[in-house]
């Protein structure tokens, strides 16, 4: 009697946990790209293809982007999409912001970097504004100057 | 005349239960010893009023909610929208309408120092 019961107890305890794994966001995972369907590969590029379509000029950064993208180190993509996730939730302010930080810092030795991020701490509001307006990030439009 | 089919009837009702009788004889008699003791004691038990097997409730109640279980399951699997749903392709729309635009807006190194230790520090709050 035991040897029937004894299993029986040990699936209902393990049932919660198999509910979750069934619930969770992983469980309703997409397959590779081969096997997804015509209709549903369209609406992937579609995005894609209307912007390429609608912005003539940025067709080349566009490719160069992709490009990049491709030849990342696969930790250093995992973490760049990370950044894009933050990217998503900033607002305008904060991507300008962010922008004309990144093109200031990009260039700097480490001790530099930990220099000019000790000085921007200090900064009060008004003195970042000003030096944002002071020293902004190229233009995105702009395909003779490259980020 | 109406006697006649009763009577027949009769023995032939009388035949039929002495046959089933025989078997149920020889099949008692193919079961093994420690079968029996256990029929005999059980057949006891209900006679007494006790219960013979008190973790039948239990067995029946666990093999009842696995069964539960296992409609939950598939209803879910059933419930699941299939990769060629019209609801799988609105989803996957939806969501290369953001991302995928959004991978080709920055520069990917833009992207990663925003997830840098540096970027984090300074914030942008």
């Amino acid at each position: 009697m035991n040897r029937m019961i004894r299993p029986a107890i040990l699936a209902l305890a393990l049932w919660p946990a198999l509910a979750f794994a069934q619930a969770s966001p992983g469980a309703t995972a997409y397959p590779e790209w081969d096997q997804l369907t015509p209709a549903q590969r369209e609406a992937l590029i579609a995005p894609l293809r209307e912007r390429w379509n609608s912005n003539p000029d940025e067709r080349m950064r566009m490719v160069e982007r992709a490009q990049r993208w491709k030849t990342m180190p696969r930790d250093q993509r995992d973490h760049a999409r990370h950044g894009m996730q933050r990217w998503e939730g900033m607002s305008p302010e904060q991507r300008v912001e962010a922008r004309a930080l990144f093109h200031a810092m990009r260039g700097l030795e480490k001790e530099q970097r930990k220099a000019f991020m000790a000085q921007w701490r200090k900064k009060t509001p008004q003195q970042r504004a000003e030096w944002l307006k002071a020293h902004p990030a190229p233009e995105r439009r702009d395909p003779s100057r490259r980020q | 005349m109406n006697d006649e089919p009763n009577h027949t009837g009769f023995d032939d009702d009388a035949r039929f239960d002495r046959a089933l009788r025989q078997h149920h004889a020889t099949s008692v008699e193919r079961v093994s010893p420690r079968v029996r003791a256990q029929l005999a004691q059980r057949r006891n038990a209900a006679l007494r009023g006790g219960r013979v097997a008190p973790a039948y409730g239990m067995r029946y109640a666990a093999a009842g909610f696995a069964a539960i279980c296992a409609l939950a399951i598939g209803l879910q699997f059933g419930l699941m929208p299939s990769p060629t749903s019209p609801a799988a392709g609105s989803g996957i729309a939806s969501a290369a309408a953001g991302s995928d635009t959004t991978m080709l807006d920055e520069d990917p190194e833009f992207y990663a120092w925003l997830a840098s230790a540096d970027a984090q520090q300074i914030a942008m709050e």
